[in-house]
């Protein structure tokens, strides 16, 4: 596997089948969530007579359930599924060695180091931020749809929420967060394709076949 | 006594105990038993306490006209104490209150209009010498049944806006444990206060309430459920400045920070000023006065998301998610440039070591 060019001569089974289909499913939910997210929360003026905010809201809450199961599915991969997939894998700076592999990527990201340090500690970090804030956006979202009428359990289900924070802040953290989560993307995209280039590892393709050019060390 | 007879023709009479069962929601049926009992009832004993107050309540309540809710609770009703409409003053009116709550013990309605501070034993306010926390403390615990009236006695209203100086509360945090029924609402519609007593009158019991103890029938359904604007939500229609094309058509305040999502309250049905008009009908958002903390938490009223804490009132939510993203693109697109401008200076070596014999 060694060389600029060429392609890998071996490949590691690196993501399993419910890592690859929650990853896909959270991205087509966050981005229907996000797309219909930003017009609930600021609509635009239209010339057509259809109840679009009564599709769009709708669309909105299955992609929310959505989102639930691929994000409950994953948690639960995290204490069943496979090594690389373990919740262990998302707090690395609790081992020694963690730790000493999170300084070596933050000096190949800083330009301080040529090698690619071919594991994911940092990168793991960062996702662990983000199942924090698809959890953020679930809890948050879910409150707000309890706001918005009779929903069963809902209701009282997220009144000790709405004893400490009111449902405007609520709403405030449901769309600061879904900016963070975009950005988050931008960023997520950049360094996909970066590590793909520089380890030249068909990190982009792994994601979708499960198979990459070297083993990630976790 | 019968006060029907007084002050009312039958016909006005049988209206107003048609319009209580339906603000009520009770079927037609009930009419004769509201009407009875409103004949029958033994002039129940009332005190109204106001404390950290404007008095918009009483004023509310006093306003509705035609039957006036003056000639029909006042003649009902034996208000024994209320500062603004009684005619005692002084250690009279005290003594007036103390005795009622001596001889009619269990047996009178409390009504609480206005917060009650508690900040320095609650010297903020202080009638005839006692506490506002201590006087409630007194009649509410002896009363057959308690209502609060306004935003104030309901979570603390606009004394208990930041940055409250007198710690002031609503009734249910000062007396906790104490069964109060609340009706919000800054003021509270004059009707629903009406309706709550004629149930309490008709039924010996209050009505129906949420976990917030308001009752149903008035706070049961979400503004913007019941809104006649509605249809203007649904079809994408909104109202974008104040006077523009939309606005002058009747569409959706909803862009205009109307808190009517979120908000539960009956003035889409039984409007104001006996069914004059209503906020929304008027043009302007609701802005969520009978919901817990609206002062605080539903401003700014004409924008639909709070202010971002940190960035200056101008700038919206979407706008500093819109700069975090714009910053993290910048960042990754300079990151870019410098690896490959790294790359094309100073190429890799063309055979690196395999990464099984990097010095990590």
């Amino acid at each position: 596997m060694s060389g600029t060019t060429g392609a890998p001569s071996e490949f590691f089974y690196v993501w399993h089948l419910p890592v690859r289909v929650t990853h896909w499913a959270n991205v087509a939910a966050f981005f229907t969530l996000a797309l219909t997210g930003l017009y609930i929360g600021a609509p635009a003026a239209v010339a057509v007579h259809v109840p679009q905010m009564t599709y769009v809201r709708m669309v909105h809450v299955a992609a929310g359930y959505v989102l639930l199961c691929s994000v409950a599915i994953r948690f639960y991969w995290a204490f069943v599924g496979d090594r690389g997939a373990s919740w262990r894998a998302f707090f690395p700076y609790l081992r020694t060695d963690g730790r000493r592999k999170m300084i070596e990527e933050l000096q190949f990201y800083a330009f301080l180091r040529r090698d690619p340090p071919r594991s994911s500690s940092v990168i793991n970090v960062s996702h662990s931020i983000v199942f924090l804030g698809f959890v953020v956006e679930i809890v948050t979202g879910f409150a707000l749809l309890s706001v918005a009428g009779s929903h069963g359990i809902l209701a009282p289900l997220f009144a000790p929420l709405f004893a400490l924070v009111a449902p405007q802040n609520v709403r405030l953290v449901h769309v600061v967060v879904m900016w963070f989560l975009l950005a988050f993307t931008v960023e997520h995209i950049y360094v996909a394709v970066l590590l793909d280039w520089k380890e030249r590892s068909l990190l982009l393709a792994s994601m979708i076949t499960g198979y990459m050019g070297h083993e990630r060390r976790h | 006594m019968s006060f029907a007879a007084d002050s009312l023709d039958r016909r006005t009479f049988i209206t107003f105990c048609a319009t209580m069962a339906a603000t009520l929601a009770l079927p037609e049926s009930y009419v004769p038993a509201i009407a009875k009992a409103l004949q029958s009832a033994k002039r129940p004993v009332l005190v109204w306490l106001a404390f950290s107050d404007c008095a918009g309540c009483t004023e509310s309540f006093l306003r509705a006209s035609n039957p006036t809710v003056s000639d029909l609770i006042l003649n009902t009703l034996s208000i024994n104490y209320h500062e603004t409409l009684m005619a005692a003053s002084g250690e009279d009116a005290e003594a007036l209150l103390s005795r009622t709550v001596g001889d009619d013990r269990g047996r009178y309605i409390a009504v609480v209009e206005g917060a009650i501070p508690t900040k320095d034993n609650g010297v903020y306010c202080t009638i005839g010498g006692r506490s506002a926390i201590d006087i409630a403390r007194e009649v509410c615990s002896n009363a057959a049944a308690v209502i609060t009236v306004g935003a104030c006695a309901f979570f603390g209203g606009w004394p208990a806006s930041r940055p409250n100086p007198t710690g002031a509360v609503g009734l249910q945090d000062a007396l906790r444990g104490l069964k109060v029924i609340n009706l919000p609402g800054c003021p509270p519609n004059a009707v629903n206060i009406t309706a709550t007593l004629v149930h309490f009158l008709t039924f010996g019991e209050m009505p129906d309430t949420d976990a917030q103890s308001r009752p149903l029938f008035a706070y049961g359904t979400q503004i913007h459920d019941s809104c006649e604007r509605r249809a203007h939500y649904d079809a994408g229609e909104f109202v974008d400045a104040w006077g523009d094309e939309a606005h002058r058509k009747g569409w959706c305040l909803y862009k205009m920070g109307c808190k009517g999502p979120g908000t539960y309250h009956n003035c889409a049905s039984v409007r104001w000023n006996d069914g004059t008009s209503w906020p929304i009908g008027a043009g302007h958002g609701c802005i969520g006065c009978s919901e817990a903390g609206f002062w605080d938490e539903n401003t700014p009223f004409y924008r639909r998301l709070p202010d971002v804490p940190g960035f200056g009132v101008q700038t919206t939510a979407n706008e500093v998610g819109l700069g975090i993203v714009a910053v993290t693109a910048t960042a990754v697109a300079v990151h870019g440039v410098i690896s490959i401008v790294r790359d094309r200076l100073h190429p890799e070596p063309v055979d690196p070591p395999p990464p099984s014999a990097g010095k990590s």
